[in-house]
């Protein structure tokens, strides 16, 4: 008795194969959108929040063999249903969890290094830099917010999706290295405990949807990158 | 809860009541979440109904199982059900094609019940607890380079970190891995996922039960064989469990395809690879009622686990306990399955039933269990064996035997290394006493290596008669007090131990060590 038999598969699942640069491009919005979303809910971001979950509703289904998907569109149809739902109650969450009782933490640092978290930036400054990057003064959250560093992966996805567009498998490749190191080394280590945390305290609130569909889309985002990095390996030893 | 049953069942080979089973599901499951349709098996375009993905999981009852997995995997996922809350158990090859109606219809209720059970105690699918795996085309080309091919999720182990004696200092997880895919890190247990192959030997192997694999993680398949056993109202019996590799589940249904039958008390549980099977689900499940107990393992190079031996030795060591107590060794049968036929003849016989299942049996008797090793072997030999006085070496022996030697110095070192806390230290005013409880040792040997004098030892044997002692005292010494304030200083072997390394040009600090606890001699510097 069990779930699997190993049987073959009578079909493909997918009609047509999913291009490595609409991938990309898919996960450097979805990157943004959970980044988005962790910022405190002004009116006007919340606005665009919507919009743009309702293009991604459109295109999701595309993704629906993807193990992140049933929390992803629970997520997008959220968003969705909240409009004209006004950001008062949002704005209480965010402030209850986040900013003034500050139940949870929205930084790195207060997770991986609470008593040192220069270290954490330093780190932080240092991978932004690398990238040509630094966090904009305007911007009054340290480089450690979990919205900056979705932010960054976000980026980072978009110039994978320049590098498949542009026929480069060497900066493809390079690319996701880039992405798979930044989460292994940062996001992977703190973020589902974030979103532990964050459903311990908000129940069925809407912060622990998006926290939960994100610990989920990042958790396959890491294996899926260590899958297709560990073939892009194989194949390249195999050409050597 | 919901349960499809395919139609053809009702003619396939001898045929299912379905009417019957449908009639016996009520109470179980809700009417709307009751089908009986022609399932996944037959049509290839079946498409999973919304109404039945209430989220708290799916049984499907098969006539074959020809249906493509990834496909049923994505349409779950699209009605949002969880995949991994969803069991399959083809009832075709298991009941109607083998078994006359009447013994295949109380089969196959057997075979759901428990199917509910499992799905009812399933992890969830998470991230954490499965990999996506890329089904690449053989022959890449470079334009296949540039796009994502078909994604299946295997699962994988995943450890409950809040539960993991890791901290403790407990590694029996990475030692029994045959991957390598678990590491320590800094502060937990690291799992690779991408050498995690998901044999699941982690998840037997955990004293603390802290690690999941959906399919057999400890609550579904405890959930699982306790419904299997469950010596209920139904005309199955005796019941024997035949654990059988999942790769090696197409043999064993091929059995029907072949016009080749075999008792309908073997119920088969699919594990997706014999190195989660332990010695202690052997015996437990004949402690629990199980006539027999059998395994079917796949003979293929890559096997999930890669340690054939390990099964092979363990089901011996199980057949030679079973001659120690008296019992039929062949109640534990390790199966072969190149040759149907001989498997058919393998599965004709079962051994008499020596007891029947136990109506008082305790309610945290399981597989996963503190005790479940001990339990298991105590519980037969109650059954089989006019006395305790019987032991058995064995390299295989689920429990082993610590000894200490002449020398041990209470250092705690031991206790601090055993992850299940059969050794402790106990103190009072004038004593400390190392204690040992042989029902809770696994034999894993943590306390050997750390021994800085080198007197622990642990051999493979298991002796009932100390199983049953419960915790006894290995070693006990006097425990010096401070002169000045009266708190423990150390024990005396230990301080005989420093003062052989120091010498006798350190009388003085030695007696300073000696009368003074630790805070005191601060205070007295």
């Amino acid at each position: 008795m069990a779930r699997r038999s190993p049987k073959p598969a009578r079909g493909k699942s997918r009609a047509a194969p999913l291009r490595l640069t609409d991938l990309a491009r898919f996960r450097q919005a979805a990157y943004r959108l959970f980044g988005t979303a962790l910022l405190y809910p002004a009116e006007e971001r919340l606005t665009s929040l919507v919009a743009v979950a309702r293009e991604l509703e459109q295109q999701s289904q595309a993704l629906v063999e993807f193990a992140f998907f049933p929390q992803w569109t629970r997520f997008l149809a959220l968003l969705v249903h909240r409009e004209d739902s006004g950001t008062a109650d949002l704005e209480q969450a965010y402030l209850d969890l986040f900013l003034v009782h500050q139940k949870v933490p929205l930084y790195e640092s207060r997770f991986l290094t609470p008593k040192t978290p220069e270290l954490t930036m330093a780190a932080l400054d240092g991978e932004y830099g690398a990238a040509g990057l630094a966090v904009a003064t305007s911007f009054k959250e340290p480089p450690d917010h979990a919205a900056v560093e979705l932010e960054f992966m976000s980026f980072l996805c978009g110039k994978e999706a320049e590098a498949w567009s542009k026929r480069s498998l060497k900066d493809g490749v390079k690319q996701l290295e880039a992405e798979a190191g930044f989460l292994g080394r940062h996001l992977y280590l703190w973020f589902p405990v974030l979103a532990e945390q964050v459903a311990r305290h908000a129940g069925d609130g809407f912060y622990t949807v998006v926290t939960r569909a994100a610990h989920d889309f990042i958790g396959h985002d890491q294996a899926l990158l260590d899958a297709l990095l560990m073939q892009y390996h194989q194949e390249a030893s195999r050409s050597v | 809860m919901a349960v499809v049953l395919c139609q053809e069942l009702e003619t396939r080979g001898f045929g299912l009541d379905l009417e019957a089973i449908r009639e016996w599901l009520r109470g179980r499951v809700s009417e709307l979440g009751m089908r009986i349709e022609r399932g996944p098996c037959c049509v290839s375009r079946w498409s999973l109904d919304k109404a039945l993905s209430d989220g708290t999981g799916l049984v499907l009852g098969l006539c074959s199982h020809g249906y493509s997995v990834p496909e049923f995997e994505a349409q779950a996922r699209k009605v949002g059900l969880d995949p991994f809350g969803v069991e399959v158990v083809n009832l075709g090859a298991y009941c109607a094609q083998v078994h006359e109606r009447s013994q295949a219809t109380a089969k196959a209720k057997i075979l759901l019940e428990a199917a509910l059970a499992s799905v009812g105690a399933s992890p969830e699918s998470r991230p954490d607890n499965i990999k996506p795996v890329l089904l690449w085309d053989q022959t890449l080309s470079r334009r296949s380079l540039f796009t994502l091919p078909p994604v299946r999720y295997e699962p994988v182990a995943f450890i409950r970190k809040g539960d993991c004696a890791f901290t403790e200092g407990c590694r029996v997880c990475a030692t029994t891995c045959p991957r390598q895919a678990l590491e320590p890190s800094e502060d937990f247990m690291a799992l690779d996922k991408t050498r995690c192959t998901g044999c699941g030997a982690c998840v037997s192997a955990c004293p603390q039960q802290a690690i999941d694999l959906p399919g057999v993680s400890p609550q579904q398949i405890n959930a699982q064989i306790a419904t299997l056993l469950n010596g209920a109202s139904l005309p199955i019996h005796p019941r024997a469990i035949l654990f059988v590799c999942a790769r090696s589940a197409p043999t064993l249904q091929g059995l029907a395809d072949q016009g080749l039958s075999y008792p309908a008390s073997w119920l088969p549980v699919e594990v997706p690879c014999l190195g989660v099977v332990t010695s202690t689900w052997l015996l437990q499940c004949l402690n629990l009622g199980a006539v027999a107990v059998g395994v079917l393992p796949c003979l293929r190079d890559d096997c999930r686990y890669g340690k054939r031996e390990v099964t092979e030795g363990r089901v011996a060591y199980c057949r030679e306990f079973l001659s120690v107590l008296g019992a039929p060794p062949d109640a534990v049968r390790l199966l072969d399955p190149r040759d149907e036929r001989e498997l058919a003849r393998a599965l004709s016989s079962l051994p008499e039933q020596a007891q029947e299942p136990r109506a008082d049996r305790p309610r945290d008797m399981a597989l996963f269990a503190p005790r479940a090793t001990a339990q298991a072997l105590l519980g037969l030999a109650e059954t089989f064996a006019p006395s305790l006085d019987r032991s058995l070496a064995h390299p295989y022996s689920p429990v082993g035997m610590v000894t200490v030697k002449q020398g041990c110095t209470a250092c705690e070192s031991c206790v601090h290394a055993c992850p299940t806390e059969a050794l402790r230290m106990h103190r009072d005013q004038e004593k400390v006493a190392l204690t040992y409880d042989p029902g809770l040792c696994i034999g894993c040997e943590s306390c050997v290596p750390v021994c800085p004098e080198r007197v622990v030892s642990v051999e493979k044997v298991t002796d009932l008669s100390r199983l049953a002692q419960g915790r006894v005292t290995l070693h006990e010494d006097s425990e010096i007090r401070c002169e000045a304030c009266g708190a423990p200083v150390a024990p005396g072997a230990m301080l005989k131990r420093i003062a052989g390394m120091l010498g006798p040009e350190d009388a003085g600090t030695l007696s300073f060590i000696t009368r003074y606890c630790n805070s005191c001699r601060g205070s007295l510097t």
